[in-house]
């Protein structure tokens, strides 16, 4: 069944009445504010990383009304004022929580389908008024992760990347990622990696410039030169670029939950990364998943015989512990 | 692999917005101003006094800041002008080094934090030691636009407004020349908006000095002699604006362009070929293009074939570029700024200085 949502078009266009970028159309349920904020974080002139014509970025953000936007951006010829660089013209879609995680809480999933309700024409001359859009979470064939293979960064460790990105995630901070080679596959797993609470919660952006105001959580960018160490300096930004081989010169403690992940990728156990963090449906905090991590490690063990050290968990998180633990146990 | 951690103590505050940032943040994280303005301030003694360029997009803003803070560290007019930073330099040399290769310079992001700013302490030389500290930001007309329609989508704007000792409001000469109302309904929110930023009450003009600069002015030579009759006549809401709820207006005509040229691409005729090779070629640039410039995003959720896996075929191909993207009804007709004769840049920024 498909998801409503309301959708609105940000690119440059001249007209009567002003030029420049702004939002050009837009079907009626969007409110003022949810406009404002849309063209405070939607992508203007040279925000696509790169130059070429066939370059696309997208964006997800919770916005302050509580739902969810999400943008394909793209190229769109010459700017019309042709002071170079090429025209940003991006489709945004907004909808609710609850139809965001009919998209497992997956921009990258939910871009693709914008992608293809409304991103297959460029409208120039739109009407103002747009009418809703209906986008199907089901449109596109769901991952096969019993035949998937191997999902792959391009990097000689994907583990070792993946829990790099994670750690920051968990506890708040904000992550630049330049030069994956590819971003889509990575942000993808990074988010699969997160609890479903905590995977909504996050912003991203790939393919598109740092800028504070679009206040990303998550961004990949191509390359990041000068301006943008300078622009996330002081602000509480991780800055990983990667490469091939990771640097063992800088070991940073891992947690129990970022181990376990990294473990069960490097088992091939996708199946069950994707299991657990779509079971866990409360929030937790990192120290709720460090608690986790090695009880889903010995489920089996515990399950059967309830070897846990209870004087570590208080009863309310031992409680979610085992519901969770118990869920998971079924399902594998 | 790198890895920045930049958390640190709080201890520069911002002074566009007076958010606390880290020592190590060299922009605002609220307003994205550069720190580095602040700690020039410490360092000079000196409250610095902003002064605002603004006006609607691609009216010139970018092009009138670059030449003005140019003609000033060239000592024009017995000026004398030292930039605070080498940041406040890059916007003067964007401007002077594409203006020198016949382009105009790139049109300014949204985004604050792709702004320019200049910070430069400015004297007249026969006023001994009156050194002014000015800050000067470049922002982009379509934000100015967002701001004015629906104040606090960009913070920095109404901050900036609010802490103007002075502005400079671009209007576009030739657009109202040839009777468009865009530049004088432009305009006229700008004042307005001016006019709310300050709250003051009805019968209390507003007393900051704002230049209304009529940029373009080579279009319609008549600026030069008499620009506030041309305001008056071409710009009549501005003008009721101005009269009614501004205390310290003054007029003035500005152009920087000699000459204009307009470029278009060239239409190549194909030598005649033989069909064979015609089609040998056409493969050709179809498999490079396959391999070479499909974005990750398209060899994943392509449907022509180009997926690498079953699961990643899911969209439709992204619309390939299309000749009406191009030419739709939008200008493909490329500007070229042939030679630059500067007139009238200096004077607002002079006059405005005389008002501080």
């Amino acid at each position: 069944m498909a998801v409503k949502c309301e959708q609105a078009i940000f690119t440059s266009i001249r007209t009567l009445t002003g030029e420049g970028y702004r939002i050009i159309a837009a079907s009626p349920g969007l409110n003022p504010d949810e406009r404002t904020e849309i063209t405070r974080r939607s992508p203007s002139h040279n925000s696509l990383c790169s130059p070429s014509s066939h370059a696309v970025g997208i964006l997800n953000c919770r916005l302050d009304s509580g739902r969810y936007c999400i943008g394909y951006s793209r190229c769109a010829g010459a700017e019309q004022t042709a002071r170079g660089g090429a025209r940003v013209y991006t489709n945004l879609a907004v909808l609710c929580e609850d139809g965001f995680r009919r998209f497992e809480g997956n921009p990258v999933r939910a871009a693709a389908v914008l992608a293809r309700e409304a991103g297959k024409s460029i409208m120039l001359k739109p009407q103002p008024r747009l009418d809703p859009l209906e986008l199907d979470p089901d449109a596109i064939p769901h991952m096969d992760l019993e035949h998937d293979p191997t999902p792959c960064f391009g990097t000689s460790d994907d583990a070792y990347w993946l829990t790099k990105v994670l750690r920051p995630l968990l506890y708040g901070r904000s992550v630049l990622i330049v030069g994956a080679s590819a971003p889509f596959e990575m942000l993808e797993w990074t988010l699969k990696a997160l609890p479903l609470p905590i995977r909504i919660g996050i912003s991203v952006s790939v393919g598109l410039r740092w800028a504070s105001t679009r206040d990303i959580r998550l961004c990949f960018v191509d390359h990041a030169g000068i301006e943008t160490r300078r622009a996330i300096s002081g602000q509480g930004v991780e800055w990983l670029e990667v490469k091939s081989r990771p640097d063992d010169r800088q070991p940073e403690p891992q947690t129990d939950y970022c181990a376990m992940i990294g473990r069960w990728w490097r088992d091939r156990r996708f199946r069950d990364i994707v299991t657990l963090t779509g079971l866990i449906e409360e929030p937790a905090s990192p120290n709720d998943l460090d608690h986790l991590a090695p009880l889903c490690d010995r489920q089996k063990q515990l399950v059967a015989a309830g070897h846990v050290d209870r004087d570590q968990l208080d009863a309310d998180t031992l409680a979610w512990l085992n519901r969770t633990v118990a869920a998971f146990s079924r399902r594998t | 692999m790198t890895t920045i951690n930049t958390s640190s103590s709080v201890n520069t505050i911002c002074m566009i917005c007076d958010t606390p940032n880290s020592k190590s943040a060299m922009l605002c994280r609220e307003c994205s101003a550069p720190l580095s303005l602040v700690r020039e301030a410490i360092s000079q003694e000196r409250e610095p006094q902003v002064v605002s360029v603004v006006g609607e997009s691609n009216v010139g803003k970018t092009v009138y800041l670059g030449f003005l803070l140019d003609m000033l560290s060239q000592q024009a007019n017995d000026f004398e002008a030292i930039p605070k930073g080498a940041y406040s330099i890059d916007v003067q040399q964007t401007v002077i080094s594409h203006m020198a290769h016949r382009m105009f310079p790139p049109k300014t992001a949204m985004e604050p934090d792709q702004w320019y700013w200049a910070y430069y302490q400015v004297r007249k030389r026969a006023i001994a030691n009156k050194w002014i500290d000015l800050v000067m930001p470049d922002m982009a007309g379509e934000s100015l636009a967002a701001e004015m329609a629906s104040p606090k989508t960009f913070r920095v704007i109404s901050n900036l407004v609010s802490k103007s000792s002075g502005a400079v409001l671009l209007v576009d000469a030739g657009l109202a020349a040839n009777g468009s109302s865009r530049p004088d309904f432009f305009a006229l929110k700008m004042m307005s908006y001016i006019d709310s930023m300050n709250g003051l009450r009805h019968d209390q003009k507003i007393k900051t000095p704002i230049a209304i600069v009529l940029a373009k002015s080579d279009y319609c030579p008549e600026c030069f002699d008499n620009p506030r009759e041309f305001v008056r006549a071409n710009l009549n809401r501005l003008w009721n604006m101005c009269i009614s709820r501004f205390e310290n207006v003054e007029y003035f005509a500005c152009s920087v362009v000699g000459s204009l040229g307009y470029a278009t691409p060239a239409v190549s005729r194909p030598k005649p070929q033989p069909a064979a090779s015609i089609l040998k070629k056409a493969t050709q640039e179809d498999a490079e293009q396959d391999e070479g410039v499909l974005s990750e995003w398209e060899r994943r959720f392509a449907v022509n074939g180009a997926s690498k896996s079953s699961r990643s075929e899911m969209v439709e191909a992204e619309p390939r570029p299309h000749p009406e993207w191009d030419q739709g009804g939008q200008d493909l007709v490329v500007p070229v700024p042939l030679h630059t004769a500067l007139q009238g840049v200096l004077e607002p920024f002079e006059w405005i200085l005389e008002q501080i």
